[in-house]
């Protein structure tokens, strides 16, 4: 890892109070994303993804709220701002996609304002300038006859296209990281591929930082750097994507790579593993995954499990696959 | 857009002559007729044959429909027989003081109802947001009588910084005799529209697109007043035009309790004098002003409604 990652998520803790109990949602999560680079964040449904990305851009919902960790965007601590200097990195350093782009627009004013309007406030553009970096804004992104939409309300894109004027939203301020919560689960297969291949491409050319969530393992197959999966709130591998798909060693990640022939189905469905991962409000001691654990030993329900491997294919098990040599 | 504005006036035409047409029938079906109840119940038949006859009530009916629609159309209300002036002298004035106090009331309601909406949407499920809906739950239910009387004890008697009632006579002393009753008339009003109001806003804080407004790094300030407002104001117009009735019966108490010489009091004395073409004016005139109110309201909502939302 190079000297200056643009993202840097360190020991992140996230809690959510409710009937007046502390509890955590997401523990321990670290990681680190480079200009250029993309991180996949895996895991199945209500695993704390989108929690994690809510902590890094600073929007947690009410009633959240990050307990401990660092976290540090172009090498500045973010928690120690106040929330309005926080505010103004969102957009600037910071952008976002999320995964309903047919809500995700403002449904009663035209693209081109949602699109510049970060930026317009941002650099004070007058509105032919405002309206020209909309167009420069939508070209990129790939959306036929821009000059001729730039009036056109979000209700008259499809779901792929409103997800390119999102992407476009994102970016109007040029931020150098890009966080992308889900931002395909939403679309019909060749759609998602396109946006998937427009990212890249975006990431490439400007050199961004991707944050990129999903529960779709096969999906990030092609493009990620690293892989980080998560489990009911915590880290259970993460290493650098070669070695993760040469040979996950968490049963959690098998589990889900055996998952990618069912591609088409909306949800992960675990195809050698029962049951459903744990609620929050009462985790299970030890190992979160002891419960549905192909491997599952007696230590893993007593003891948390320890790290095992190095920074480039780092695994939390009692009993992990053993490493496949690259 | 146009023919919809074609549409929507044509609807305001057609209820306009329905009402002209139910009052025409409304003063017919008084008991005895109107002369019976302009003289009096007591009144000798020759008497009422030749009030009858004065005003044009022994022609026939269409005949006289058609005159009463002629009148209107010059601007003439009627005769008041227990005042001894035309209706349409006696209601200028009392109509123009009482647009100034509704409108002054609906401005200040709206404005307020906007203000809190906002903020109680944005709040929410947090303890401020709830204490708000407790507020407005408390306001909506306090009688305009009620509320009067607490507001003249607390800022006439007690601290004597206001008037109790009546009308000023300079610019200044209108607007000091106007305080008390606007706050009165706009409690309820902004209680129940910030209510609405606050609803819609709470719905369109929950949108995505709130969420990236924010992911952008727009202030929450922008986002209420460029994002939200726009989504929750058009079902808040349509209401605001839909509650001009209550409105103006909210503004015949508050008119009798602060002896305010409005249309409101106007109605409410003629009632008590039995002067009923004066009564049937300003239930013409009530009910002119509800039409228009609707029709604006309509209006702008189509001038707002550019597009179909999510479909
Ligand atoms: N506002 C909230 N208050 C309390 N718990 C929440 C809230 N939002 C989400 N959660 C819980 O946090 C967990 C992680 O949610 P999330 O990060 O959205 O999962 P996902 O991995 O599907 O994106 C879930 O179990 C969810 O029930
Ligand atoms: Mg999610």
């Amino acid at each position: 890892m190079s000297a200056d990652p643009l993202v840097a998520v360190e020991s992140l803790r996230v809690t959510a109070r409710r009937a007046g109990r502390t509890y955590p949602i997401v523990e321990d999560v670290s990681f680190q994303i480079e200009a250029g680079s993309l991180l996949a964040l895996v895991g199945e449904s209500g695993c704390g993804k989108s929690l994690t990305a809510a902590a890094l851009l600073g929007l947690l919902p009410w009633g959240l709220a990050i307990a401990s960790g660092r976290i540090r965007l172009e090498g500045q601590d973010v928690l120690a701002l106040a929330p309005a200097q926080w505010r103004r990195l969102r957009g600037r350093q910071v952008g976002a996609v999320f995964q309903n782009p047919l809500a995700a627009l403002n449904p009663s004013l035209p693209i081109w304002k949602q699109v510049v309007e970060s930026a317009q406030l941002a650099f004070g553009l007058d509105r032919p300038a405002a309206r020209h970096r909309a167009l420069e804004l939508l070209e990129r992104v790939g959306v036929p006859d821009a000059a001729q939409r730039l009036d056109d309300y979000p209700h008259q894109f499809s779901g792929g296209m409103r997800q390119r004027v999102a992407i476009a939203v994102a970016l109007a301020c040029n931020p150098r990281v890009l966080v992308a919560d889900e931002p395909t689960t939403a679309l019909d297969l060749i759609t998602q591929a396109e946006i998937l291949g427009l990212l890249n491409r975006l990431r490439l050319e400007q050199g961004l930082a991707v944050l990129f969530i999903t529960h779709d393992l096969s999906l990030v197959a092609e493009y990620a750097d690293q892989v980080l999966v998560m489990y009911a709130g915590r880290v259970v591998e993460q290493a650098e994507a070669r070695r993760f798909f040469a040979g996950p060693r968490h049963p959690y990640s098998r589990a889900l790579l055996g998952a990618i022939p069912r591609l088409a189905t909306p949800e992960v469905r675990l195809t050698d593993i029962e049951g459903l991962p744990p609620n929050p409000l009462d985790y299970p001691s030890g190992c979160r995954f002891a419960p549905r654990c192909p491997r599952v030993i007696d230590r893993c329900r007593s003891e948390d499990p320890p790290p095992v491997g190095d920074e480039r294919q780092r695994v939390f098990c009692q009993r992990p696959w053993a490493a496949e040599g690259i | 857009m146009w023919a919809m504005i074609v549409r929507r006036l044509s609807v305001s035409a057609i209820s306009l002559a329905l009402l002209v047409t139910l009052v025409f029938f409304m003063i017919h079906a008084t008991p005895g007729g109107p002369a019976y109840s302009i003289l009096g119940s007591h009144a000798s038949p020759q008497a009422v044959a030749a009030l009858n006859r004065q005003m044009g009530l022994d022609r026939p009916l269409p005949e006289q429909y058609l005159i009463w629609w002629a009148h209107l159309l010059e601007g003439r209300l009627g005769y008041s027989y227990i005042q001894h002036v035309e209706v349409s002298h006696l209601i200028g004035v009392y109509l123009e003081r009482t647009l100034i106090l509704d409108l002054a009331a609906l401005g200040l309601a709206i404005a307020v109802a906007i203000g809190v909406g906002l903020l109680q949407g944005y709040l929410a499920e947090r303890i401020g947001g709830r204490i708000i809906g407790f507020f407005q739950i408390v306001f909506y239910a306090m009688p305009v009588f009620f509320t009067g009387i607490l507001l003249i004890y607390a800022f006439s008697m007690q601290l004597d910084w206001l008037p109790p009632g009546g009308v000023g006579h300079t610019l200044a002393g209108h607007a000091r005799h106007l305080v008390l009753p606007v706050l009165t008339l706009a409690l309820p009003i902004a209680a129940g529209f910030s209510r609405y109001f606050g609803h819609q806003a709470r719905e369109e804080y929950r949108q995505d697109y709130v969420r990236t407004a924010r992911a952008r790094g727009l202030c929450e300030w922008r986002i209420a007043t460029h994002h939200v407002l726009r989504n929750a104001v058009r079902p808040f117009i349509t209401l605001v035009g839909m509650m001009i009735p209550v409105l103006f019966v909210g503004g015949v108490l508050t008119e009798s309790v602060f002896n305010y010489p409005g249309l409101g009091w106007l109605l409410w004395r003629s009632a008590l004098d039995q002067d009923y073409p004066t009564v049937s004016a300003i239930t013409l005139i009530i009910g002119v002003l509800t039409i228009l109110g609707n029709l604006i309201a309509d209006l702008l909502n189509s001038m707002l409604d550019v597009r179909v939302r999510y479909e």
